[in-house]
């Protein structure tokens, strides 16, 4: 079968999963699985057979992993969903990302309140991971408007990378076992110190696998008094970081995304840091492809004004073919396409439900 | 103490987790936590649905014993009578 493109979009409502050819002309979309409730993160794991995992985080019955191994035409529940043990007293309010592990069946997961867990079983058994969840600093985190939530799992080897709001950046190097919180040059602009040992609000981290030494982080950013310190680059595996801002009409954003083929092309979504919107009404993705030296505004076939939207953190997304597209999902439903690396921007559907996250992948 | 068995109103979205079944008759009940104690031993997805892993009733989820409202700190103290229904509802949303 020739190669497909297929995106899971993971929405309030549900996940919606649409497919299309290679060309990336008309998208097939099916769904909602998961109806009604909220779906927050997404992997679409094609490293063998391609299997699809989301979270179902319903405010009335817990949570749920959905699974599907015929690319998203069914879906069915894990076994069981990551669950604090009885006597931790903390207690699950959402799934916030599944990713894979080393092993064909083995999984990450990040929830909230921050903590991560580990399946080895295709997410049927969890098993909490003691070396973040119990750090001595989890429970001097902060929760932020979001929630206190875990949501970056970025893995190189035995080397992990974790995003969580609000605990900053935690590194292991011995495969999940233990952590260190690497922020150096991570700032804050909600504490007096703005550059603390841990406790920044880091919304998205990046790593491309052909250079992981660097790495790309949205911080929380959008502080007149502390400017430039929402986008940054490490170039020694985040232990320090330093500011790639400069050029952006905002340091605040959620995603943040980097070129399949190229590490030094990346993806920002400026975002007004006050209302957490397109600035001035007119919505653009910013592409650098110098590693974050200079950016350029990438909105043609984007609204010109009058567009407020929000791109959250987990829903901006880039496929793997030879010229690549970026996907990004709004708050108020539309999905967009931006073909040729986002050069050319439309809308594939304009009326889902507010979007969580977006996932892309070519199978 | 006489032994009797009581009718617990499971909610549509959690009868997949019981065979389909809207209503199981359990044994031996004595008070409502009786009927989430052998839930978690049979149905432990439908225990999951309904409680937290705090063993706390979820949230958003009302137990009722006939048409009373009862909180989580009655479950235990709430003494059934032969003929009760015990029922757990969505707590009424929007958006």
């Amino acid at each position: 079968m020739s190669e497909r493109v297929v995106l899971c979009i993971g929405t309030k409502k549900g996940l919606f999963v649409a497919e299309s050819g290679r060309a990336r002309g008309r998208f097939n979309l099916r769904g909602p699985f998961g109806s009604g409730v909220a779906v927050y993160s997404a992997l679409i794991d094609n490293r063998f057979s391609p299997v699809i995992y989301a979270s179902s985080c319903s405010p009335f019955f817990g949570m749920n992993v959905l699974r599907s191994t015929d690319l998203g035409n069914r879906f069915k529940e894990t076994r069981s969903a990551p669950a604090f043990p009885g006597d931790d007293g903390r207690v699950m309010g959402n799934i916030w990302s599944i990713e894979t592990g080393k092993n064909k069946k083995e999984l990450w997961c990040g929830v909230e309140p921050a903590s991560l867990f580990h399946s080895d079983d295709n997410g049927n058994s969890w098993e909490l991971v003691a070396g973040i969840s119990h750090h001595d600093h989890a429970r001097k985190w902060q929760p932020g408007n979001g929630g206190l939530c875990l949501h970056t799992i970025v893995r190189d080897g035995d080397r992990m990378h974790l995003g969580i709001s609000t605990g900053g950046h935690y590194v292991s190097e011995d495969a999940g076992q233990t952590f260190k919180a690497a922020n150096k040059g991570v700032g804050a602009g909600f504490v007096p110190n703005p550059y603390p040992e841990f406790g920044q609000c880091v919304h998205k981290i990046a790593m491309h696998e052909k250079a992981p030494g660097r790495l790309y982080m949205q911080n929380h950013g959008g502080w007149d008094d502390r400017p430039g310190i929402g986008v940054l680059r490490s170039d020694d595996h985040g232990q320090n970081w330093y500011s790639i801002a400069a050029g952006l009409p905002s340091d605040f954003g959620f995603p943040i995304v980097v070129h399949p083929d190229d590490p030094d092309v990346v993806y920002v979504v400026p975002l007004e840091g006050t209302t957490r919107t397109c600035p001035g009404g007119k919505p653009a993705v910013y592409r650098s492809q110098n590693g974050g030296k200079s950016w350029k505004k990438l909105n043609k076939g984007m609204p010109k004004k009058d567009s407020y939207f929000t791109v959250l953190r987990d829903a901006m997304d880039i496929d793997r073919m030879k010229s690549p597209a970026l996907y990004f999902g709004t708050t108020t439903g539309q999905l967009w396409i931006g073909r040729d690396g986002g050069e050319q921007w439309d809308c594939l559907f304009d009326s889902l439900p507010p979007i969580n996250c977006v996932k892309a992948a070519v199978v | 103490m006489q032994s009797f068995s009581t009718d617990f109103e499971i909610p549509a979205p959690l009868r997949q987790y019981c065979d389909g079944k809207a209503k199981l008759v359990i044994d031996s009940t004595s008070n409502p936590q009786s009927i989430l104690d052998r839930i978690a031993a049979e149905y432990p997805k439908l225990y999951r649905s309904i409680c937290d892993e705090s063993g706390k009733l979820r949230k958003h989820l009302n137990l009722f014993v006939n048409e009373d409202l009862i909180s989580g700190s009655q479950l235990g103290e709430i003494e059934l009578r032969p003929g009760d229904v015990v029922g757990v509802f969505q707590a009424v949303s929007g958006g």
